[in-house]
């Protein structure tokens, strides 16, 4: 018996689930009718065709529609549809037959099975008023226009996978024969569209295989590193575009490319050593080298080659990657270098040295550091620059740090204030420091510069005591020879004028000392001698205006104006702007440019006595014009006008104004 | 209202509006023609003038009984007491006394515990009798 007769003999077996489905088994019966017999050879036929469609088909769709047509060939049914479970499990339609669009969207995911059962049967329903179905289910079929239907599962590997259903406009009673039929087709279907599906997987994997390959080769070609394949023998398979242009090799000849002469002679037998062994042992390897590229420049290449391998394990050569490391390796020995350098000059600088990062921790410090505060070598470092600080400003230091980096400039600390820093041992040293604003990778770094000014600060207070004591000498002196001349006076006809003349000139000199003693005998300032002349003379100060930028006199040059700035308020005192109650006295002084520049005086009266040129010149006159021009080889000019003397001092100054 | 001082700390005796002319100066000055020129130009002006050549001289002087109403002394002098020690003393045992003193030292601002006023040597005489006058005065 053929397995077809077998199916054609299957007798009706029914039975009825709770749902008031039947099912039906198979049973056998005999065909004894000719024109029964013709039927079943058109089944056979129809049968055959959806075979052979089924063989040949190249989708899930041609699937579908070759079973379509068996089921409307062979069950007489007008209408038919295939569902599928999908991956979440609900049961979709995926071809049909004469099923409007509602009726499809209404029923879709009602399915008798779940995904995947074991024992699913084929499901006959007769008529659908006589189911226990919720009425929408029954009203949507009846709609459809649908009375009678069954569910045949699609089964694959032992599991229901779908079905399809044939549909009756009216009711029907279902025999053995059609559910033979149905279970063939749907037997046949299933394998078809579990075949169809290992095939459009396989299609899949091969295109995601295609299109990855494709990918990597693209990737390969267009890396912007140096990409190699070797054989297994490390003879050369393919290069990419970057390691192509390096050795300016066409696509064309690499296979008869030897990469091995472009290695640097002296790289030559460790680059081969290594490559030769990676080869035979099958390991991994990198190796770096020298290597000529197109130009002939030698270029410094890192290559990190990896074995391959087949699925099976067998060896097919390395792939590698070549990094050109050659201007980074320069950048870091530059780098290297100038570290090495600054550490050189921070190490040969005559001052302490010291380096620290954002944090304030000590990076560096030399030897002379180390030595000024106390410390062995090396052991500074690491430490908190505040561990230099003296204890009273240790809390208050890290906001000035902060500070500074909001304007990093290279400049001295603390100017104006005495600065101290603290040894190991807790005691303090005056010290001058300066601080340097170093960007570095690692952030915003601090060199500051430690000078020790013990020394500088005795040597400071030697000249100070010494410059005292000449002063004192001086004045003494001068004191003495006041002394002298009085005895001197004193015995002669010289008036009271006289000796008070002699006395003021001395006073005069003598206060222009101190002004000079003020400043260690460095300057003066013309300011503070012309005040002098005038105003500590207990004049009204209301009467004398001073005018003029601040000028610091060298000691010569404000000794000699002391003296000329005496002799002339002297001279306002006794007979001129001074002498009355009304007159007043005006010193205006300025620098005009030029090298060296020159400082002009212009003394001015008004409102004095009617003042009338001297007959003769006094020794105020003379001593004016002694100091100016042959001490200071300046120019002096007197003009006395009726209203007030004018005079004009002229003197060049080494000095300067200060701003 | 004027005082005049004739012994040690607290001895002292009231006189009546004595005239500035009339107090009596002590000038403590090692340098003998400086210590002329001074006491001459202040008995010009009319005071009673006693010279020491030095400190303990002057403080000799002091203890004394001599009524003085200032003491004028200079800073450096020989002997085992220089001017400032000897104002220091002067001040302790004499509170009242007006000190100045006169010295070729850059002029420093006056303690005013111990000194009443600095003159600069050399001194303007005119100014340096001023000076005096109006220290008296006070």
């Amino acid at each position: 018996m053929t397995p077809s007769s077998s199916l054609l003999s299957q007798a009706p077996k029914t039975m009825r689930d709770s749902a008031g489905f039947i099912s039906r088994q198979e049973s056998t019966r005999e065909l004894s009718n000719p024109q029964a017999l013709l039927s079943r050879v058109d089944e056979l036929s129809i049968l055959f065709r959806l075979t052979d469609r089924l063989y040949r088909a190249q989708s899930l769709d041609e699937v579908y529609e070759a079973a379509l047509d068996a089921i409307l060939g062979t069950l007489d049914c007008g209408r038919a549809s295939v569902l599928l479970f999908d991956r979440s499990g609900t049961m979709r339609f995926v071809a049909w037959r004469g099923l409007s669009d509602i009726y499809r969207t209404t029923l879709e995911g009602h399915s008798p099975w779940k995904a995947g059962d074991e024992r699913a049967a084929p499901i006959f329903v007769e008529d659908i008023r006589d189911t226990q179905e919720s009425e929408l289910v029954k009203t949507t079929i009846e709609s459809e226009g649908i009375r009678a239907l069954a569910f045949i599962p699609l089964v694959s590997k032992g599991g229901v996978i779908g079905k399809f259903m044939v549909y009756y406009s009216r009711p029907k009673q279902f025999i053995d024969h059609e559910a033979d039929l149905a279970i063939t087709i749907a037997r046949q279907v299933g394998f078809a569209i579990e075949r169809a599906r290992a095939e459009e997987a396989r299609q899949l994997a091969e295109e995601n295989l295609r299109e990855s390959q494709e990918r990597f080769r693209t990737m390969l070609e267009h890396a912007p590193v140096m990409i190699w394949i070797s054989g297994p023998q490390g003879e050369c398979i393919h290069l990419n575009k970057a390691l192509r242009s390096f050795w300016a090799v066409e696509e064309a000849a690499v296979a008869a490319f030897d990469w091995r002469c472009t290695m640097h002679p002296d790289d030559a037998p460790q680059i081969g050593k290594l490559m030769m062994n990676a080869l035979a042992t099958q390991t991994q390897v990198t190796i770096r080298g020298r290597y000529a590229n197109a130009s002939g420049e030698y270029r410094v290449l890192v290559t990190e080659a990896t074995p391959r391998f087949t699925m099976s394990g067998e060896f097919q050569g390395m792939i590698g990657v070549n990094v050109d490391v050659t201007d980074r390796e320069r950048a870091d020995k530059a780098l290297r270098d100038s570290e090495a350098r600054f550490r050189l000059a921070v190490e040969a600088a005559p001052s302490g040295m010291v380096l620290s990062d954002q944090s304030g921790r000590i990076v560096l410090a030399n030897a002379h550091a180390e030595h000024l505060f106390g410390y062995d070598h090396g052991e500074l470092v690491g430490k908190p620059v505040e561990a230099l600080v003296p204890k009273q400003f240790q809390i208050a230091h890290p906001a000035f740090r902060r500070d500074y980096k909001t304007q990093p400039t290279a400049r001295p600390m603390g100017v104006g204030r005495d600065l101290t820093a603290q040894r190991k041992d807790g005691s303090e040293i005056p010290v001058e420091i300066g601080l340097s604003p170093i960007e570095a990778a690692e952030g915003l770094m601090v060199l500051t510069a430690v000078v020790d000014i013990s020394e500088r600060k005795r040597a400071d207070l030697q000249r100070n005591l010494l410059l005292a004591e000449l002063d004192h000498r001086v004045k003494n002196t001068l004191a003495v020879v006041q002394g002298i001349a009085h005895q001197t006076f004193k015995g002669t006809n010289a008036s009271a004028g006289a000796r008070s003349a002699f006395e003021g000139r001395l006073v005069a000199l003598a206060n222009a000392h101190n002004l000079l003693t003020n400043s260690s005998w460095s300057s003066a300032l013309l300011s503070e001698i012309a005040a002098d002349a005038l105003q500590a003379k207990a004049m009204n100060r209301l009467r004398v205006t001073l005018d003029g930028p601040q000028i610091l006199l060298k000691p010569k040059e404000a000794l000699s104006l002391a003296m000329a700035l005496h002799e002339l308020s002297t001279n306002a005192l006794k007979y001129g702007a001074l002498s009355n109650d009304m007159g007043r006295v005006t010193v205006t002084w300025e620098t005009t440019s030029g090298s060296p520049s020159r400082l002009r005086i212009k003394w001015q009266e008004q409102d004095g006595p009617a003042v009338r040129p001297p007959k003769s010149r006094g020794f105020g006159s003379n001593l004016i014009e002694m100091t100016i021009v042959q001490d200071l080889d300046g120019t002096v000019e007197l003009d006395f006008q009726r209203e007030g003397l004018i005079c004009t001092v002229e003197v060049p100054i080494t000095t300067g104004q200060l701003r | 209202m004027h005082l005049k001082y004739g012994g040690p700390k607290g001895d002292f005796v009231q006189t009546a509006s004595a005239s500035i002319g009339t107090a009596t100066i002590l000038v403590a000055e090692d340098e003998v023609l400086i210590r002329f020129m001074t006491a001459e130009d202040l008995r010009r002006a009319g005071y009673t003038v006693l010279e020491a050549g030095n400190a303990a001289d002057a403080l000799t002087l002091l203890r004394s009984n001599t009524p003085v109403d200032l003491l004028l002394t200079d800073i450096r002098m020989p002997g085992s007491m220089d001017g400032a020690e000897l104002a220091s003393v002067a001040r302790e045992l004499w509170p009242a006394m007006k000190i100045i003193v006169l010295s070729a030292y850059p002029p420093q601002p006056p303690t005013p515990e111990i000194v009443d006023g600095f003159i600069a040597k050399p001194y303007d005489p005119r100014l340096f009798l001023t000076r005096i006058k109006e220290l008296l005065k006070r």
